[in-house]
């Protein structure tokens, strides 16, 4: 969002608005190193990893509670219009997303702690590697948005989009795969069934990181494309 | 008998969606059919035939243009906002409906202004300015009711047309102060003088005049500047109301006047027009720059 | 910017305000000197006058013809006659004024002449009235072969105070607001209507007033008068324009030889005797009456018409 918060002649109202956008950029860094860390903790059985996230959850909190107590007040005093509306309702949706996006890190991390004992007391299948390249993908999709929210960039946005479908065909094959291990090794089905939550959630981070992507558009363009899935393609970027 | 009244309070007590939920608002009508009606209510009806076409209109002041080549639609029995900030012609613009420069010595018109359904061009010199505005009533920014009682104010424009009878006169000045949303407080005082009201009401007073003589458009002209916002906002909900009954043009310094009465915004700057378009529009995504400038706060 | 913090104490500021008020005072006190030394002149001259003329303000002296025993003297053909050049005076500067004032204002296009025509009309207001005298002598008296009547002199009168009444209703008429007239033509009046409906109706109380000080400037009026011809004696009244036959009213009065009260005090203080002395006195302190009480009649019209229309 480069330009948008300058130029009011109430200065105190570009102050508002960068102030805003600068937490929201601050959360939506934070809720991109969530993700690559929780990712990283479950790859590697990372638990100092794992222990962070877990400890900065906290923190995402904080974010999602204070952007959202200036979002009322700025549309209490303010009563935005145009294009300042639109930042501001965007920010306010997609803040919502990155604190879902932060929870699932969270159940990610705790699955990883999970996992990373019971390898300690049972190194068997290590079902999860079949988690890799979706986790890879949801870390990505996340910092893309966060990147496409910094940059007011609706052509990132749409990309984010379309790494969306692929996470979902990953989710589609990794489930597949777990279901052939699961009926080879039932040992491991809790194993397995843990891993499905997982592979669930990292299917959610992408997930509401498409939401951000969407909340990119609506800012851009004015057009909501929260529910119009096959219109987010490049068309969506463009104002009529 | 006694069956479906059981089933009546079971579905009363017992709402199956929120739609049918009982809201404490109006007997009988639920907080989702009122929503419904209210968002019917608001939303500007394309299918509305123009009742005034202003096209390439300009006028000068001696040799000062103070319009330049001006064309916008004016949507029967809607309201049509103008804003900008000062000195853009939005006033000029307006007064040029009612040849109210003709008032002023030399002032010259350009373009013209069609009236619909009769395509009368309003400025036109052989057009009788009287004529004008017998048919295009004004309603002025600082509220000016002639020092005579209320009901002779109302009853002006009506004697002007040579209305004598004095039942007919008093209907019509009901009519009007109704219509002002004034009747019930000056019913019991029609014979003191119009000076003796509130600036709200002599407001109110100077519309109830002005609606008096059923104008085909009715002119405000920043109406509420010098009021204060309870009357303020009284005045507006009167506009919302006269929405369907009467064509409306207000001019207004105030967006969010603008934002609230209106369902056609046109925005101007330095005598031309930049951009017109529905209001709900021209507030979330204007697409001229100037526009969004203009109404997010970021002048000069 | 480096705010610089100047500390002011508390006692040279108040020090500073006691001065500045002092010139107030001085200022209020020496306007009030001269307000009561202008008006301590007027009572004295008028108690005088009382005083010098007591002895003859009589009920007799209101009726009884002027006659060449200084004792049984009156003024009821000056005030009579008087009272008859004030009527028409009035009846012809109130129309013409108030029209002229009224075209001046709504209806002259805003161009050079319209300037001229302006700057005439209040220099008329400058000129000797002895002139005007003159001009009534050439025009009416013999011109329009009025003779020395009260015609004429109604007429001369008017024409002297006619800048007076079409100042003053111009100002009457340009106190009416702009935004009045907007309303009016707003809804569709045409500029006669306008002008009829609201901007005379509202003008009237400012129209009388500059039609009364215009009257109580014409009564005392002498120079004009003499200049066409005014009689100092005459003990007969002119005829009675209202009659017990038909046609009930008649204008004959209008052609009939007059006199006025300036001119009869004039006549009885150039006499030797020093009772005409008197007379003279008491003829001026009831013209210093009548004077007063028109004026009196203005301020309370001015009064009437101000707490109906405010502005």
């Amino acid at each position: 969002m480069p330009e948008p918060t300058e130029g009011h002649t109430h200065r105190d109202y570009d102050g508002a608005l960068s102030r805003l956008r600068l937490r929201v950029l601050e959360m939506g860094g934070l809720v991109s190193d969530q993700v690559t860390a929780a990712v990283r903790a479950l790859l590697e059985y990372d638990r100092a990893a794992a222990e962070q996230v877990l400890l900065r959850e906290r923190q995402i909190n904080e974010y999602d509670t204070e952007i959202e107590a200036e979002t009322f007040r700025l549309l209490a005093r303010r009563a935005p219009v145009a294009t300042d509306l639109r930042t501001v309702l965007a920010i306010s949706r997609a803040v919502t997303d990155l604190e879902r996006a932060g929870d699932e890190s969270k159940k990610i991390a705790r699955f990883a702690l999970a996992t990373a004992e019971r390898m300690a007391s049972d190194p068997s299948v290590p079902v999860h590697t079949h988690l890799r390249h979706m986790a890879e993908l949801a870390s990505r999709m996340m910092r893309h948005a966060v990147d496409a929210l910094d940059r007011a960039d609706a052509s990132a946005a749409h990309e984010v989009a379309r790494m969306d479908k692929e996470l979902d065909q990953e989710f589609e094959t990794a489930l597949r795969r777990l279901m052939t291990v699961a009926m080879e090794h039932s040992r491991v089905i809790r194993a397995t069934i843990d891993t499905v939550f997982a592979l669930k959630s990292l299917e959610r981070i992408g997930d509401h990181a498409k939401n951000v992507a969407e909340h990119v558009v609506f800012l851009v363009s004015g057009n909501d494309v929260r529910h119009a899935h096959a219109v987010l393609g490049p068309a969506a970027g463009q104002r009529h | 008998m006694q069956v479906t009244r059981e089933k009546q309070d079971r579905a009363e007590s017992s709402p199956q969606t929120v739609a049918e939920a009982p809201f404490p608002t109006e007997k009988g009508r639920s907080a989702g059919q009122i929503a419904i009606e209210m968002t019917r209510k608001v939303a500007p009806d394309e299918a509305r035939a123009v009742k005034a076409r202003a096209e390439n209109l300009s006028f000068f002041y001696a040799s000062v243009q103070a319009l330049k080549s001006v064309s916008i639609e004016i949507r029967d029995k809607q309201v049509t906002a103008l804003i900008g900030p000062s000195g853009c012609g939005k006033s000029t613009f307006l007064r040029c409906f009612n040849r109210m420069h003709d008032l002023t010595p030399e002032t010259r018109y350009a373009g013209r202004v069609m009236l619909y359904p009769d395509e009368i061009d309003l400025v036109s010199r052989k057009v009788d300015p009287i004529e004008v505005r017998m048919r295009i009533g004004m309603v002025f920014q600082k509220p000016n009711p002639f020092p005579k009682s209320i009901f002779e104010n109302v009853a002006y424009g009506l004697r002007v047309r040579g209305m004598r009878a004095k039942v007919l006169v008093e209907e019509e000045v009901e009519k009007a102060l109704r219509g002002a949303a004034l009747w019930d407080e000056v019913k019991d005082r029609l014979n003191s003088s119009g000076l003796s009201l509130s600036g709200g009401q002599q407001q109110r007073l100077c519309i109830a005049r002005a609606l008096a003589t059923n104008p085909e458009i009715l002119l405000f002209d920043e109406p509420t500047s010098a009021l204060d916002p309870i009357a303020t906002a009284r005045i507006e909900e009167l506009i919302s109301e006269l929405r369907d009954k009467v064509t409306v043009i207000i001019v207004t310094h105030n967006m969010q006047q603008a934002a609230r009465v209106s369902d056609y915004t046109a925005f101007m700057y330095l005598g031309e027009l930049i951009e017109f378009d529905e209001t709900s529009q021209l507030f979330t995504n204007p697409s001229k720059k100037a526009t969004e400038d203009y109404i997010t706060g970021r002048y000069g | 910017m480096n705010a610089a913090v100047i500390s002011v104490p508390a006692d040279s500021i108040r020090a500073g305000v006691s001065r500045r008020k002092i010139l107030d005072r001085v200022f209020v006190m020496i306007g009030l000197c001269f307000l009561f030394g202008a008006l301590l002149i007027l009572v004295i001259l008028f108690l005088d006058l009382v005083r010098d003329g007591s002895a003859k303000l009589t009920w007799d002296f209101l009726t009884s013809f002027p006659s060449r025993n200084a004792g049984r003297a009156g003024i009821l053909s000056a005030w009579v006659g008087t009272s008859l050049i004030m009527l028409v005076t009035a009846a012809v500067a109130m129309p013409v004024g108030v029209a002229a004032a009224v075209y001046l204002e709504e209806y002259a296009p805003k161009n050079w002449m319209t300037a001229v025509i302006e700057i005439n009309v209040t220099n008329l207001a400058g000129v000797p009235s002895i002139i005007y005298g003159l001009l009534a002598l050439g025009l009416f008296v013999y011109q329009f072969n009025l003779g020395q009547s009260i015609a004429a002199a109604g007429l001369t009168l008017a024409l002297l105070i006619l800048p007076i009444v079409i100042v003053a209703t111009r100002e009457a008429v340009r106190a009416v607001p702009r935004e009045i007239r907007e309303a009016a033509y707003a809804l569709g009046a045409t500029r006669w209507e306008v002008t009829a409906h609201h901007v005379l109706p509202y003008s009237v109380g400012g129209i009388l007033t500059g039609m009364i000080i215009g009257l109580s400037r014409a009564i005392g009026e002498t120079a004009p008068l003499i200049t066409i011809g005014a009689l100092s004696f005459i003990a007969f009244l002119p005829e009675s324009p209202f009659s017990s036959e038909f046609p009930f009213f008649s204008f004959a009065w209008l052609s009939e030889a007059f006199t006025a009260m300036p001119i009869q005090m004039f006549n009885w203080v150039s006499r030797p005797d020093p009772a005409f002395q008197v007379n003279a006195a008491a003829a001026g302190a009831i013209l210093l009456g009548m004077t007063l009480l028109m004026n009196g009649i203005a301020i309370y019209v001015r009064y009437r018409y101000r707490k109906k229309i405010n502005w």
